[in-house]
């Protein structure tokens, strides 16, 4: 692909756009128990870990194939959460997640972020499947990825152990997969 | 470094590179040792290659793998026999074998292996040797041979075996 791929993204309401150092505070205020427990988020988040986490994001390559996105919202300019996109090129394969701060669930936010990045992977890096995966305890993820017209595959059996003793929490996570395949995608955007 | 010649004549099989995602087409002389070498060097030792040999006679049969992931105490398997072997229940052995020892020698939880959905012989291996059918993931996998003029977009099925049914097989 000749053209530079963009590095953000603008939604309807939000920015998609690099981390910067000053996400850092932001970013631990919004990893919560409540976001933390549907995903693979360490837990608790100090700021260092916060600091340390996006100092990796900024070393990485230009033709990395691991995307890590902060969600700004645009009417206010607030850092809500992050998403991402693992690709796998050879494939042309991706998996995709995303998480938001607890104050900014609920107003269709996710699914606004997962669809941005359906379309970018499948516009920009010519993929032909994105999936994404969720905890099954974790049925407003599984919504999102239904809305932007993913299909539900298999489940994982204990796929995912999690181990958080400040909340006295110890499990092996079923992991729930969808994907949307490049057919599938073009056939919705008609 | 033994095993190479034989590695590379049954690998190099068309028949058996194809069900696998990984194994080169076609086997060029030296990839094998090549291969060798990286298992001898790797430094990750979560990674677990063997050969598969058969005890009456010491003949090399294939080759069989598994990846832990100690995180999540789950690890994914993967076996491929040579053409003259097959249909012998060799590759259901060597992953009993596996599982068993997965479970045994690393306190997993989860052991799990994918098929190529058109390779139902392998998915019948995994369902021998215990494993639960999960589910597809739908064009998963790309396999490209130039030198066949070959480029297939896999669905790849999925199938595990968790420490209690394990320990309810035995």
């Amino acid at each position: 692909m000749s053209e530079p791929i963009p590095t953000t993204i603008r939604t309807d309401r939000l920015l998609l756009r690099p981390v910067t150092m000053a996400d850092a505070p932001a970013m631990q205020h919004c990893a919560t128990w409540d976001v933390a427990r549907t995903l693979t988020m360490r837990y608790p988040l100090s700021l260092k870990m916060a600091e340390a986490f996006i100092e990796n994001l900024i070393a990485q390559p230009a033709d990395t194939t691991n995307h890590f996105f902060g969600v700004e919202r645009q009417s206010d300019g607030l850092f809500i959460g992050g998403c991402g996109m693992d690709r796998t090129p050879a494939h042309k394969k991706a998996e995709l997640g995303y998480w938001l701060g607890v104050d900014y669930w609920g107003k269709g936010y996710a699914t606004e972020m997962a669809q941005a990045l359906v379309d970018w992977g499948f516009i920009h890096h010519g993929l032909n499947r994105s999936a994404a995966v969720y905890y099954t305890h974790n049925a407003a993820s599984r919504r999102v990825m239904d809305k932007i017209g993913m299909t539900f595959e298999y489940v994982q059996r204990q796929a995912i152990y999690r181990n958080v003793p400040q909340h006295n929490y110890r499990a092996f996570i079923d992991v729930g997969v969808c994907s949307i395949l490049r057919d599938e995608w073009e056939a919705k955007r008609e | 470094m033994a095993d190479a010649p034989h590695i590379q004549q049954l690998a190099g099989a068309w028949d058996v590179a194809k069900t696998t995602a990984t194994i080169p087409h076609p086997y060029e002389d030296g990839m094998a040792e090549q291969f060798i070498e990286s298992i001898l060097t790797a430094e990750n030792s979560n990674d677990h290659t063997f050969v598969i040999v058969r005890q009456s006679d010491e003949t090399l049969l294939g080759m069989c793998a598994m990846r832990r992931n100690v995180d999540h105490f789950k690890a994914d398997i993967g076996y491929w026999i040579g053409i003259p072997y097959w249909r012998k229940g060799y590759a259901t052995e060597a992953a009993r074998a596996l599982i068993d020892w997965g479970f045994t020698q690393h306190g997993l939880n989860r052991i799990w292996a994918t098929y190529i959905t058109t390779n139902p012989a392998s998915r019948r291996v995994m369902e021998k040797a215990g494993m639960t059918f999960e589910g597809v993931q739908r064009q998963a996998l790309i396999r490209e041979i130039p030198a066949r003029d070959y480029r297939v977009v896999h669905d790849l099925g999925m199938c595990a075996i968790l420490r209690d049914d394990w320990q309810n097989h035995i």
